[in-house]
């Protein structure tokens, strides 16, 4: 069984099995991982207007927008991503700009580790949205 | 034929979040829509009424829980669902206590979303139906009686007078005209009104049963009497006892009953004592008393005993003013005991409805509404889904009569203002006496109506009452 190693900025490594996430996330529901695969190619552009706003030293706005991203990919079962933005929530309480980015950065990593599995070839279609798209 | 479909409303500021949402709401078999925030909230609300709404507390700039209490005021029926990644004790408390329905937490769980968006539907779909038989309740004219028509009126009024004497009350009228109803309208308004009411059928009983029935029976008083039978004039003591269709009793019942009427004794079949019991009795017939007493149907003594007070209940097509306000109560009622969305009736339906003549009065328009609203599943109720014989009606009056019963009599009236008068009382009557109803039934403008009820002298009767 192939596992997956994510380190966060704190040094804690999360194990996940690859095949279980595969079977929930992609097997099951085609459309539910379409739509997360659109949801982390949207995260790059979601953490850079982080950044913009940790420019602006607005941290009130980073923990709200850090908060969204946790309930958001927690919800689509992107688990490390959640945990990720739970910790730049909180980051963005020590009002350090260097750890905030560091923070952003981190959760950028663990938004491509996750993108790269949810790429559309690894995406099934079910036959009837075969049919649609075409 | 397809159900109602509940649609579920998600206000959150994060459309992917949205979007998921959707997904799952979708594939549990609801409809859905999204708005990014309080703004975009108001503007759907505005277009359609969800089934449930669910509001993350955290949108932008504005504190959701503010908007819980918002929604509850401006819909009270919609259950509000907040979802939210703040889960701390406080905020639970605060969206609870703002009338929050439920509070789930983000990531979101959606096997048990899915489980409160049920229960949640299920909650709105009863308020509505309560809400239904509130409103239907409110424009219920006189305990369960419907009508606002002058002979209605004149119905309750004596109804009302008549209820606290205890007198023995005869109530005439057609099959379907409500005399039951007007019969537990009396009981109701009567200091009997804690009291049993016992409705007797009496062609429903077999002829030979009817005096057991009746006055009951020991055990063993006749073959196949296996228990004592407590009869209908001693379940009502206290109470009121209403024999309808007196016309069908046999003679011999009949002068029991009469002696009954005098000295409310009863003696059960078979008993050797008697038994003193405290009964108002009301009869009702369907038949004309008069002919019946000719026809050897109906005791003289009897009839005169029992019709120390009559009332006659005037058939649906003697106050068509009544049928638009029947058939939107009927609708009301049927809609919400059967799920439906069903809450009008187009403006041809209606006509026809009012233009035919009812032989089965309001009892047949109750089935026919009944009817409808079990087999069609539309907004409203429309002419092709009325039955030919009352689509029909509308095209076999003559024109003056489409309007309503009274216009004939306008027929021999010489002059035109005259006539104009009489239309605009007859379009009011049809109408309940609603001004801007009347105008539209008329085709003129709700302004030109009062011009013209003040010039004809009747302004102050429904310009004030009505404005």
């Amino acid at each position: 069984m192939e596992y997956i190693r994510l380190m966060s900025s704190e040094g804690e490594t999360t194990d996940l099995s690859q095949k279980s996430r595969l079977r929930r996330g992609l097997g099951e529901d085609s459309a539910w991982a379409r739509l997360t695969a659109k949801y982390l190619r949207d995260l790059p552009r979601q953490l850079d207007g982080i950044r913009d706003i940790l420019e602006l030293r607005d941290y009130g706005k980073v923990k709200t927008h850090a908060h969204r991203i946790k309930g958001t990919s927690g919800t689509y079962r992107l688990e490390t991503i959640s945990r990720g933005a739970e910790r730049l929530e909180r980051l963005a309480e020590s009002r350090n700009p260097d750890k905030i980015a560091a923070g952003i950065n981190n959760v950028k990593q663990l938004v491509e580790l996750e993108a790269a599995r949810f790429s559309p070839a690894a995406i099934p279609q079910d036959s009837h949205e075969r049919n649609q798209d075409g | 034929m397809a159900d109602f479909v509940p649609l579920v409303l998600t206000v959150d500021d994060d459309p992917h979040l949205v979007s998921l949402i959707e997904h799952n709401v979708r594939s549990w078999g609801y409809k859905h829509y999204g708005a990014a925030g309080p703004a975009d909230m108001w503007r759907q609300l505005e277009a359609v009424i969800p089934s449930v709404v669910l509001l993350d507390v955290v949108l932008g700039e504005t504190d959701g829980i503010t908007l819980i209490a918002e929604i509850n005021q401006r819909f009270t029926s919609v259950p509000v669902i907040v979802i939210t990644a703040h889960a701390t004790i406080e905020t639970a408390v605060k969206s609870l206590k703002s009338g929050a329905y439920d509070f789930i937490c983000k990531p979101l769980d959606f096997d048990r979303l899915h489980i409160e968006i049920d229960k949640a539907v299920k909650q709105h779909r009863l308020s509505l139906q309560v809400e239904a038989l509130q409103s239907a309740t409110r424009r219920t004219d006189f305990h369960g009686m419907v009508g606002r028509s002058e002979e209605m009126r004149k119905a309750y009024r004596l109804i009302e007078t008549v209820a606290p004497t205890g007198a023995s009350v005869l109530i005439l009228g057609e099959t379907g005209t409500g005399k039951e109803l007007a019969a537990r309208a009396i009981h109701q308004c009567s200091r009997r009104s804690d009291g049993p009411f016992i409705a007797v059928n009496a062609p429903a009983i077999p002829h030979e049963l009817i005096e057991s029935a009746l006055f009951g029976h020991e055990k063993g008083a006749f073959t196949g009497a296996h228990e004592k039978h407590i009869g209908f004039c001693e379940q009502a003591d206290g109470g009121t006892l209403l024999l309808d269709e007196i016309c069908e009793m046999d003679y011999n019942v009949q002068a029991k009953l009469l002696r009954f009427l005098e000295n409310h004794v009863i003696q059960r079949v078979g008993a050797k004592s008697s038994k003193s019991v405290d009964v108002r009795v009301i009869a009702a017939t369907n038949r004309d008393p008069a002919e019946q007493i000719r026809n050897d149907k109906l005791r003289k003594d009897f009839y005169y005993r029992l019709s120390v007070v009559s009332i006659e209940l005037a058939p649906l097509r003697m106050r068509r003013g009544d049928i638009a306000l029947l058939a939107r109560y009927f609708l009301d009622l049927d809609s919400a005991k059967y799920g439906r969305n069903m809450n009008a009736v187009s403006p041809e339906a209606m006509r026809m409805l009012e233009a035919y003549d009812w032989p089965g009065n309001v009892r047949q328009l109750e089935h026919l509404i009944d009817q409808i609203v079990i087999t069609n599943n539309a907004a409203e109720i429309r002419a092709e889904m009325l039955p030919a014989k009352i689509s029909e009606a509308l095209s076999k009056r003559p024109p003056t009569e489409k309007a309503g019963p009274d216009v004939t009599a306008a027929a021999t009236i010489p002059s035109i203002e005259q006539m104009e008068h009489n239309l605009i009382l007859t379009a009011l009557k049809l109408n309940s006496n609603s001004v801007p109803d009347a105008a539209r039934q008329l085709g003129i403008s709700e302004a030109t109506l009062y011009r013209k009820l003040r010039k004809y002298g009747l302004s102050r009767s429904f310009v004030d009452r009505h404005r």
